[in-house]
């Protein structure tokens, strides 16, 4: 175990390269999840809003 | 059988194919990350002259062939939002940008992080190196330009452009360690060649560059999922998707 985690020396420059990578993979999975979330929570707004409607001038009883 | 795959060019259509293939590509990608990341670190014996700094082609390779290849699809998907003026062409390559933009990052700080054992700098302004970093900048141009226009049927057209123009710059990324004399090294595995590396090292590297592509597969039609409601909300087939109504997201 110590051995790989040495890596013969080169330590520092291998789990460095692999950390990052890890760290900013992670970055983009959680971007994507609250992406979805809030997407969907904004689409369910959109929704629940009353349909616009207008009354016409030309027949106020009527909706256009 | 015959299938109409333009049926699957309505984003109505494509959104429930694109929810249910993306965690299978999660799955299959980790799975396959697993396998390589053991073959990698631990099964690949060390190099001869490089040591165990090598091992960062595990993650090196994949990511610099998928930041190219991310944009070649990118660069594909502009020409047919262009051509034929299709929705989910645009919406295609607007899901892939953020996942080139990884790839392109991992490429260059794993790059990097071998170049400063084995040429002694963590970077040089070589053709190579930043052709990868003009390929960074495009990413985050084509990102910046969508977020910079509202209307998104005009954002669609412009990033598809933008795309365009910028795809001069794969060939060069590609071709940089034969058209001039690099720092970086000329390619160690080609399609017209056997490969110049161990075999049980090469195993280890398709693991990986397979990892990256179920992954990068994954996260676009993820991504893709998010931009199809985003732009579509409202429409009647929105509305009545069970996500929208408590099921999980």
């Amino acid at each position: 175990m110590s051995e790989i985690l040495a890596m013969g020396g080169y330590g520092f420059y291998v789990w460095t390269a692999y950390g990052v990578s890890a760290v900013a993979i992670a970055v983009e999975i959680a971007l994507l999840r609250a992406r979805r979330r809030r997407t969907l929570a904004e689409a369910r707004l959109v929704d629940a809003e009353p349909e616009i409607t207008t009354r016409s001038a030309l027949d106020p009883g009527s909706l256009a | 059988m015959t299938v109409n795959f333009f049926r699957f060019a309505s984003p109505a259509s494509f959104y429930p194919l694109a929810r249910r293939a993306a965690p299978w590509c999660f799955g299959v990608a980790a799975v396959l990350l697993a396998a390589g990341l053991s073959v990698g670190l631990v099964v690949a014996p060390t190099d001869a002259t490089q040591g165990d700094a090598y091992r960062i082609i595990f993650l090196h390779v994949p990511a610099a062939w998928m930041s190219m290849f991310i944009y070649l699809v990118m660069a594909f998907w502009s020409v047919l939002a262009l051509g034929y003026n299709t929705r989910l062409s645009a919406m295609m390559a607007q899901a892939l940008a953020p996942t080139g933009a990884l790839m392109t990052f991992i490429a260059l700080v794993t790059g990097a992080f071998w170049g400063r054992p084995t040429w002694g700098t963590y970077w040089a302004w070589d053709a190579r190196m930043t052709s990868e970093l003009i390929l960074l900048f495009l990413y985050f141009g084509i990102i910046a330009l969508r977020n910079a226009i509202d209307d998104p049927r005009r954002a669609d057209k412009a990033c598809a452009v933008l795309t365009l123009v910028g795809a001069v710059n794969i060939p060069i990324i590609y071709f940089s360690v034969k058209w001039w004399n690099t720092l970086h090294q000329g390619s160690t595995i080609s399609m017209t060649a056997a490969p110049k590396m161990a075999q049980v090292m090469l195993i280890g590297l398709v693991l990986m560059v397979f990892a990256a592509w179920a992954y990068s597969i994954g996260t676009a039609l993820a991504r893709v999922t998010s931009i199809i409601v985003e732009r579509e909300r409202g429409a009647a087939w929105v509305a009545q998707l069970p996500e929208m109504h408590g099921a999980p997201a």
